[in-house]
Parts: C-alpha cells; structure tokens; sequence
C-alpha cells in the first residue's frame, strides 16, 4: 500500500512541477510526450511496486545474442 | 545562437570521469578471473584497442558536422530507417545508465549500508543526477573541472598509503597466462569503459569548436585507462590474483587495507568518494545523453521535461534488470560484449558509411 502511495505522490508532485509551465507555452506536442512517459513511468512504477513480474529488457537483450550466437555454434 | 557549450579541456575532464566511473568497482575482478596475474597485461591489450576505438570515434565524430548521433541518423537514413537505429541506440544508452545506477546500488547495499533498500539509494543517487541534467551541459563541464584534483588527490592517496603492503611475489611469474587468457581478460575492459563512449557522440556537439577537442577525447581516454591500469595493478599486488577474482569490488578491499602507523585505520570509506564521485559523473553523462537523445527522437526542442518521467522508470529498470548476483555475472560476461559490440561499434561504424557517402552526395550537388 505505502510504495504505491509514494509512487502517486511523486508522480503527482512532478506533475504540479512541470505540467504550468508546459500549458503555459501550449505546445501540444511537448504535453503529450510529457503525460505518456509520465503514465509508462507510473504504470511500470506500480507493477514492480505490487511485486510482479516487471518484464526485463535484458532478458530479450541476453535471448537476442543466444539466438545470433546459435547460429555459429559457439 | 544560444547553444551550451563547454570547453575541451572541460571535456577532456568529463572523457576521463567517464572512463573511471564504475569500471573502477566492477572490472578488476573479472580481469584477474580471466587472466590471473598477467591481468595488467591484458589492461595494457585493452588500452591500446580502446585507443583504436576512439580514434574511431574522432572519426565518427568529424563527419557528424555538429550534429549528434541521433540527429544524424535521422539525416542518413531517413525519417523510418534512422528512427529505428537511434531507438537501438537509446534503448542501449537507457540500459546502460539503469545498470550504472544498479553498480552503485549494489556496492552501497553490500559494502556500506546494508540496512538501506536499494530503492532508496537509487533514488536519492538518481536525484542529484537529475539536477545536474537539468543544469545543462555547462554546469557538468565546470563540476568536473572542481572535482578532478579532489579525485587525484585521494587516488594519489590510496596509492602512496597502500605502499607498504604491496608484494611483488604477487605477479610473479611474469606471462604466464595463455594468450587466450589475456584476450579473455581484455575484452572485459573493452567492453565496459571504451565501447560505452559511444554516449559521448551525443554530448560532443555541445563541445566549443577547436582542434584541441579530439586531442582532449584521446587524452582523456587514455588517462583514464592510466587509472584503471593502476587500480587493477594495485588490487594484483595487495590481494594477489586470486582474492582480486573472489572479491566482488576488489579495489574496495584494497582501500580496506590501509593502515597507516597502526593507527589509522578505516579510511576506506574516503577512498569510496573516488568512485561516488567518478560514477556520478559516468551516470550524468549518460543520462543526460539519453534525455537528448530521446528529446531529438520526439523532436521536442526542450529534453528537460523528460528528465523526472524518465528517471521514475529508470529506477524501475535498474531494480528490475538483475534479479541477482548470478544473472549479472552470467549477463556481463556472456552477452555484455556483443551488446556493447554492436551498439558502440557497428552501429556508428553503419553511420559512419552513410555519412561518407551522404556528405559527398551533398558536395557533388553543391
């Protein structure tokens, strides 16, 4: 419970830090990547917080080069 | 023009942050695993490749024009084509600041404050990199330039205060490894300080035009690799091979010896400044690369707004990304090096081509 409490605060406390400023100067494209890696970051934030299996990139990165490495017999 | 920019000689100091940051912990270990006693050797090995490298890169750099990398992706191939290379290229960079932020994480957790959770500390690491990234290059330039005599000062330090405890007997007999066991042991090296300088392509555009620029990348290079030679060097001759390969960070146990007149003891935690210090610096570089980078992939003029959004996951990803002690040494000495190899080598080694031919297209219909 307290992890995702932290997490909506930091996030909400970001928020408030930067979302006036990007509204003031309306550019819509700025605003929008904002809030996108904003939520990804919440999202990711909570899973791992809740304690499930977050996917890991280096596990694609590591079955990527097993695959190439298969090929040469190595 | 209102373009940030700092000096060479600023960049020179950044090169040599870089090359020390987290290599310092993490490569002395596999080395001495690798090649045993002649582990100093196959650092020489790694040095002279690592000089190749950035030579390399000068290369790469020159025809870049003042752009950076991913600008110039963009500018070869296209908007679609150049996307999905500067998106490897990030991701690579992403990843490897995540794993930077996990070294230190994992080094406080299991030499310093075992007590605090990990999480925390990469917060609170990660924070004072945010604000620096949010300073702007300039701010980092200048930092270094106040922190390098504080960072050859303590290494000066553990150097001449480690003296009496060193043993030549610990490298004898000289070559006795196989050459195999050398390359091995070298390409560790390789891989970790000298193909992850493919970060500083995006930060060379912010460096003040000069000839002296390439000097300060090659000069810097090689004086960090100066440093890790000595570093590997000195964990050889106090502990011996064989502690150097079982000890997880070698060259804190090496500071742990220390021992001054009897009396003064404990001073490894002074030394611990070198690598907070030099890892800070590694990470901000690769930070604020990335952030760069993702603001010129989006094309957003200000890549500040990324940075905390960016961050919150970064914590997530450097918590995730080593499940445990097993998987990063199985990860790092099995996949490491081909990642690296084609992020920090193919990769700019394709742009490099398309660059060439791109320039002299544009020449041709000038």
């Amino acid at each position: 419970m307290w992890p995702i409490i932290g997490i909506i605060f930091a996030a909400s406390v970001i928020f408030s830090l930067q979302f006036p400023g990007l509204w003031k100067k309306q550019n819509k494209k700025e605003i929008a990547c904002f809030i996108i890696a904003l939520l990804t970051a919440v999202t990711m934030s909570i899973w791992e917080a809740r304690g499930m299996n977050v996917p890991n990139p280096l596990d694609y990165v590591k079955a990527f080069y097993a695959w190439i490495f298969s090929w040469f017999d190595f | 023009m209102n373009q940030p920019a700092i000096s060479p000689r600023q960049f020179m100091f950044i090169v040599i942050f870089f090359t020390i940051g987290s290599s310092i912990l993490i490569v002395p270990s596999p080395i001495a695993s690798a090649a045993k006693h002649d582990a100093w050797v196959s650092v020489l090995l790694s040095i002279l490749v690592g000089a190749s490298l950035v030579l390399f890169y000068i290369l790469v750099w020159k025809s870049l024009k003042g752009k950076s990398f991913v600008q110039a992706c963009t500018f070869v191939f296209g908007a679609w084509l150049g996307r999905l290379f500067s998106f490897f290229y990030l991701a690579f960079l992403y990843i490897l600041s995540a794993l930077v932020l996990r070294n230190i994480g994992d080094f406080m957790t299991t030499q310093i404050i075992p007590e605090t959770p990990l999480t925390f500390i990469h917060l609170f690491f990660l924070l004072v990199v945010i604000v620096g990234c949010y300073l702007g290059v300039e701010s980092i330039g200048r930092s270094a330039e106040i922190f390098m005599p504080w960072m050859i000062l303590l290494f000066l330090f553990l150097i001449f205060s480690i003296t009496p405890q060193m043993n030549m007997d610990h490298l004898r007999p000289f070559f006795d490894s196989t050459s195999k066991e050398i390359i091995d042991g070298s390409t560790v090296m390789i891989g970790t300080p000298y193909l992850e300088m493919v970060a500083l392509l995006m930060v060379i555009p912010y460096v003040k035009e000069s000839p002296k620029t390439a000097h300060g990348w090659f000069i810097g290079s090689m004086i960090g690799g100066g440093f890790l030679f000595l570093i590997t060097i000195l964990s050889l001759l106090v502990l011996g091979s064989d502690l150097t390969s079982l000890n997880a960070y070698p060259t804190y146990n090496v500071a742990e010896k220390i021992n001054i007149a009897g009396f003064m003891e404990g001073l490894e935690i002074i030394i611990a400044i070198i690598w907070m210090i030099t890892i800070f610096f590694k990470l901000t570089v690769l930070y604020y690369a990335s952030s760069v980078g993702i603001a010129q992939f989006l094309n957003i003029d200000n890549h500040r707004i990324l940075l905390l959004p960016l961050g919150m996951g970064m914590i997530v990803l450097s918590l995730v990304a080593y499940p445990d002690m097993a998987y990063y040494e199985n990860f790092v000495a099995d996949t490491w090096l081909p990642y690296a190899v084609t992020h920090g080598f193919l990769l700019p080694l394709f742009l490099w081509g398309g660059l060439q031919i791109k320039n002299r297209a544009q020449k041709n219909t000038l």
